[in-house]
């Protein structure tokens, strides 16, 4: 009886440890790109804030001059300085979330991607603890330019850099889609062609018509892949640019990728009327 | 000078004859007055009945046939005006070429039969690549590849306290 009571209590204590450790990982789970987005909006609205104090606060400073106004706008300054760091941290965490949502990324380009951006996550962190042992208004104002510094040389390129890869990813989902259509078109159209119930000359006329869009489509994707590069350069000044252009190159890509989905529909339309 | 205009008489188609009086006979039921002598008269012509013939106004016949003759020639213009019509309708529209032209009937093309659907019409691959086509036409119609939401956050970077 007395080893029914040690099984039991084992079995209760075990079930408990296994009960945390699902409500654990549901937790870590649960933690997605929505989640991520509302919490970087709410940190934008607490900067919102904190800088209209800082604007007012140095406002005074420069009007009055005093050690009392030097003293508030120090503090002003500190509040905002490290809500601007919750900013990019909570701002680059709902990129990676997006970004590991994606589809039509490699694991190992995203993988890549985690390493660089949770090293910035971590600059930005650790920037943000530094902050409250400023003593001067010029320790602040060199810890701005520090976050400055660190922003255009690397965390700039690296978020344009994210969301080129996420938008690529979206264009690589439509093409594998647009892709697999065609391959089993072909093979319904094989079908036909032994079967000789349909004259498919045309028809394989128009799948190489499709077949070139989806090259074009490829071709304009590499061209802004081929831009991310210069993302990453620190010496390259304006990245919303290239960032904009290879956006716009993705848009062309999904624009023969539209026109390649109607060509398979003509296709469709075709086997499906009778040869005249 | 007479300035005197003549008064117009009223118009009458036939003007009134004198009433023909019939000769007064006894009445036998009413008793005759009282006899008095008989005066010595002279002896009376013999009346004779007359058909009085109504006079004819010459005017009244007049105006009925100026009437009906004016009436028979409108009748006419009447049906040659309808008949000239559509000519004259035709002139003035050649006339005015901002008018706009009456639409002349076109000749439609013969409708082409239409080749009926094949063998493959229902086969159920094909009926299913019709409708990942449809589906993904509207992913690629609806779907902005640029991440709008995650635009890069405005922050002030420029921190100084220099006038």
């Amino acid at each position: 009886m007395r080893k029914v009571y040690v099984a039991f209590l084992i079995s209760l204590f075990l079930s408990v440890i296994a009960f945390q450790r699902v409500g654990a990982q549901e937790t870590v789970e649960d933690f997605n790109y929505e989640k991520a987005y509302q919490d970087y909006i709410y940190t934008q609205n607490i900067y919102s804030k904190n800088h209209a104090d800082y604007l007012l606060a140095r406002g005074q400073y420069l009007q009055a001059g005093t050690l009392a106004a030097q003293t508030k706008a120090r503090d002003a300054t500190s509040l905002m300085l490290q809500s601007r760091d919750d900013v990019m941290t909570t701002y680059l965490t709902a990129v990676r979330l997006r970004l590991s949502e994606s589809t039509g990324v490699t694991d190992s380009t995203k993988e890549a991607w985690y390493t660089r951006v949770d090293n910035e996550i971590s600059w930005y962190e650790d920037h943000k603890s530094r902050l409250p042992s400023a003593g001067t208004l010029d320790d602040l104002v060199n810890d701005s330019d520090d976050a400055v510094d660190q922003f255009d040389e690397i965390t700039e390129g690296l978020i344009y850099e994210g969301l080129t890869t996420i938008t690529i990813g979206k264009v690589v989902t439509f093409r594998d889609q647009v892709t697999d259509i065609l391959e089993r078109l072909k093979t319904k159209i094989a079908e036909v062609k032994a079967n000789g119930d349909i004259d498919t000359t045309i028809i394989d006329r128009w799948v190489l018509e499709t077949e070139n869009k989806l090259t074009r489509s490829i071709e304009k994707q590499v061209e802004a892949q081929g831009l991310i590069s210069d993302l990453q350069d620190p010496k390259k000044k304006d990245k919303q640019n290239i960032y904009n252009d290879a956006i716009s190159r993705l848009q062309e890509s999904t624009q023969f990728l539209k026109e390649a989905n109607n060509f398979n529909n003509e296709i469709i339309q075709r086997i499906k009327r009778e040869d005249k | 000078m007479n300035d005197e205009k003549p008064v117009r008489q009223p118009y009458t188609p036939f003007k009134k004859s004198e009433p023909v009086v019939p000769p007064q006979q006894p009445n036998p039921a009413v008793p005759a007055p009282a006899q008095q002598p008989p005066v010595q008269q002279p002896p009376q012509q013999e009346k004779k009945k007359k058909f009085v013939m109504p006079r004819i106004n010459k005017e009244f016949i007049r105006a009925k046939q100026n009437l009906i003759v004016g009436g028979i020639f409108a009748f006419v213009f009447l049906i040659i005006l309808i008949a000239f019509l559509p000519r004259i309708a035709a002139l003035i529209r050649d006339r005015n070429p901002l008018g706009t032209p009456a639409p002349s009937p076109t000749e439609e093309p013969a409708p082409t039969p239409s080749p009926g659907p094949s063998q493959y019409a229902d086969d159920e691959d094909v009926k299913t690549m019709e409708s990942d086509i449809d589906t993904l036409s509207n992913a690629l119609r609806d779907t902005v590849i640029r991440e709008d939401k995650l635009r890069i956050p405005d922050l002030d970077f420029n921190v100084s306290f220099k006038k």
